[in-house]
């Protein structure tokens, strides 16, 4: 068992860290989910079109249309800040996870709450061939902590990394 | 004498029976009810038997496919103790063999409705932490549901350091008087309850303009043609709205005596056990450990009459009905023989590393959805020239307003050497304890005006409950981040420790 003294000059704190990037392909992934998701709203509109009786129904699909491109296009053009926000970074004890533009946010899990750890593709991932890494704790909130846009030589030496670290912490 | 041989596998008692016979008698009613006035309107089309006799046919028959299958939920489930675990057989065609280490059993909780009593028996639950449901549920009477609780606290302590005494030894009885109960029922906040009466008020009008448009419109009129001879002074409408609230009150505190009269707790090192409840007696058990937090309140009425509200809130995974089963204690402030037990005895004495306290920020935050409600009205108010009735949306400003300071003051989070406390709360003061190795997860977010202010937001998640401490100073909050993480890694190896010495 060690007690060591607590001194905060010691050690790394978590908004002087260096974070590592996710793979640059990653963007490439978030411009496909999110154009995609927009596409779909887009087409919802579309149905007006075969409601009678409506008389102003083609000035409800410009509207709506033209909001929800404006909104496409803002959404867009924030994406690659929120990619170069993105990032992880592992400590001795503790793996953190940074996102976000306008609420950035950090989450620190410490490798003795880690559960579970695995890795997986969705969809669009898979295109890129890109894995993500889920890491599962026992928490109330925030059980779950996704770290996405990483090869699958990086994604596998990470969960072997966080599954040894995790082991040693429990032992 | 009653045998209690848990070692081949058993049946539940004869008694247990007649009690899932009764319980599935009761479940059929309706059905054989149901099927009673079917009958009786057919009658006509078969007049072989009288009304009588389809009557007693369709009875019988409720009363046989009761008997059958609850004779299947007694026959076919059967349970033993073998190498530590408890291993429940069931099911007729899809058999099924559960097993569960005795040590993993995270809580027992019985219950004993009137039937249960009427054959002195009781309903035993097991919950394992793996599932969001309980496990098994056995029907024991006294003497087997005393030698299975025995057994499974000598498991416990076996997996336990050998050279601690058992809880036993130890245990401290507590017991709360009726009295008391109602005395910090009365102390709690009734206008929650007001607020779930508007709720079903507004759902029947609800109801009542689906079935006709006028007919919400008839109600007034008749109402008003009722009241129209009556000269009612605006003292009534307050006198009315007085009574409503001492409705409401009496109901809460009906209900929370029905609940927690005759409650005893007993606290050992181990566990803790709870037992109350007027007519239907439940009763919780608690490891020690997976108690998460432990949450005292007290509001205005409370300090005055000395009375907290204390919960012990359990990890969140374990039970099926999570918030019935945490242990809530209302009545005379008895949070410190609480706070002795879960955080050790000189738990008052543990000094301070460091604390932040929340900013305006928080003020803001509480008063979000008040701020547009008040405008929209004041605006609408004013369109129509109504000035006089402005003085309604700048009274709930004022109370507003009042709330945001009040939780501007409130809001703080203390880490001490031993434990954490994250005060909360807008009226009332809420103190939530921690231990540090209970924390599995934190996050700190920066807010758009975090440049400016320099404040940011901490959240700490344990397995049964989530905080989020609001408009912190970065700096601060960014200290007790890294001291929150510090000490959740030492403690936990400090408990292994504990736990292997």
């Amino acid at each position: 068992m060690t007690n060591r003294q607590w001194n905060p000059e010691n050690i790394d704190r978590v908004e002087n860290l260096t974070y590592m990037p996710l793979e640059r392909n990653y963007l490439k992934v978030m411009f496909l989910k999110t154009g995609s998701a927009y596409v779909c709203m887009m087409l919802l509109p579309l149905f007006l079109l075969l409601a009678e009786g409506l008389d102003c129904k083609w000035t409800i699909l410009v509207c709506t249309e033209s909001a929800l491109l404006t909104a496409a296009v803002l959404n867009l053009s924030l994406l690659p800040r929120s990619f170069s926000n993105k990032g992880f970074a592992i400590r001795e004890h503790d793996i953190t996870y940074r996102s976000g533009i306008i609420f950035r946010s950090s989450v620190t899990i410490p490798f003795c709450k880690i559960q579970q750890v695995s890795i997986g593709q969705n969809p669009f991932t898979r295109i890129f061939g890109l894995y993500t890494v889920d890491i599962v704790n026992g928490a109330q909130f925030l059980a779950g902590t996704a770290i996405p846009g990483l090869t699958e030589e990086k994604a596998e030496e990470i969960k072997a990394f966080i599954i040894e670290r995790t082991k040693n912490e429990n032992d | 004498m009653k045998t209690t041989d848990f070692s081949r596998p058993r049946r539940m008692s004869k008694s247990a029976f007649v009690v899932f016979f009764v319980k599935d008698l009761c479940s059929y009613a309706g059905f054989i009810f149901l099927a009673v006035i079917f009958n009786l309107n057919a009658v006509e089309r078969s007049p072989l038997l009288t009304i009588f006799e389809r009557t007693l046919l369709v009875a019988a028959g409720g009363i046989i496919v009761a008997a059958a299958t609850s004779f299947v939920r007694y026959y076919f489930r059967k349970y033993y103790v073998e190498n530590g675990s408890l291993i429940f057989i069931h099911g007729l065609f899809h058999k099924e063999t559960t097993s569960i280490p005795l040590e993993k059993i995270h809580t027992l909780r019985t219950r004993r409705d009137f039937i249960y009593r009427l054959m002195d028996m009781r309903s035993v639950s097991f919950d394992t932490l793996a599932m969001k449901s309980a496990e098994i549920e056995l029907i024991l009477d006294d003497t087997d549901w005393n030698a299975l609780l025995s057994l499974v606290e000598a498991q416990e302590q076996k997996s336990e350091d050998k050279e601690r005494e058992t809880g036993k030894a130890d245990a401290d009885k507590l017991a709360f008087s009726n009295m008391n109960l109602i005395k910090g029922a009365f102390c709690q906040n009734h206008l929650q309850g007001m607020v779930v009466l508007f709720g079903i008020l507004a759902a029947i009008l609800d109801r009542i303009t689906a079935v006709n448009d006028n007919a919400l419109d008839f109600l007034i009129n008749y109402a008003d043609a009722c009241t129209r001879g009556l000269s009612v002074p605006a003292i009534m409408y307050i006198a009315a709205l007085i009574a409503l609230y001492m409705v409401i009150m009496l109901l809460w505190i009906g209900k929370a005596f029905l609940r927690y009269a005759n409650m005893e707790v007993r606290l050992d090192r181990e566990q803790l056990a709870f037992e109350s409840g007027l007519i239907t007696r439940k009763s919780s058990r608690f490891p020690y450990g997976k108690i998460c937090t432990v949450y005292v309140k007290r509001n205005f009425l409370e300090k005055l009459t000395g009375c907290s509200t204390i919960r012990m809130i359990q990890a969140e995974n374990a039970t099926d009905e999570q918030k019935g089963t945490d242990v809530r204690i209302y009545g005379t402030d008895r949070s410190g023989t609480f706070l002795d037990w879960w955080l050790g005895k000189d738990y008052a004495s543990s000094g301070t590393v460091l604390s932040a306290q929340s900013g305006y920020g928080l003020a803001v935050h509480v008063m979000r959805f008040d701020i547009p409600v008040i405008l929209a009205a004041a605006a609408v108010l004013a369109y129509f020239g109504l000035y006089v009735w402005l003085a309604a949306p700048a009274t709930y400003l004022a109370f507003s307003l009042a709330k945001g300071l009040m939780a501007v003051r409130r809001s703080r989070i203390t880490l001490k050497d031993d434990y954490l406390e994250i005060n909360t709360g807008r009226f009332a003061d809420t103190v939530n304890y921690i231990k540090y190795s209970n924390i599995e997860v934190v996050r700190l977010v920066s807010t758009p005006f975090s440049a400016s202010s320099g404040r940011v937001r901490l959240s700490i998640s344990t397995n049964g409950t989530f905080f989020t401490a609001r408009s912190l100073k970065a700096e601060d909050a960014g200290e007790i981040y890294e001291y929150l993480l510090y000490r959740c890694e030492q403690n936990m190896h400090a408990d292994k420790g504990q736990n292997r010495f």
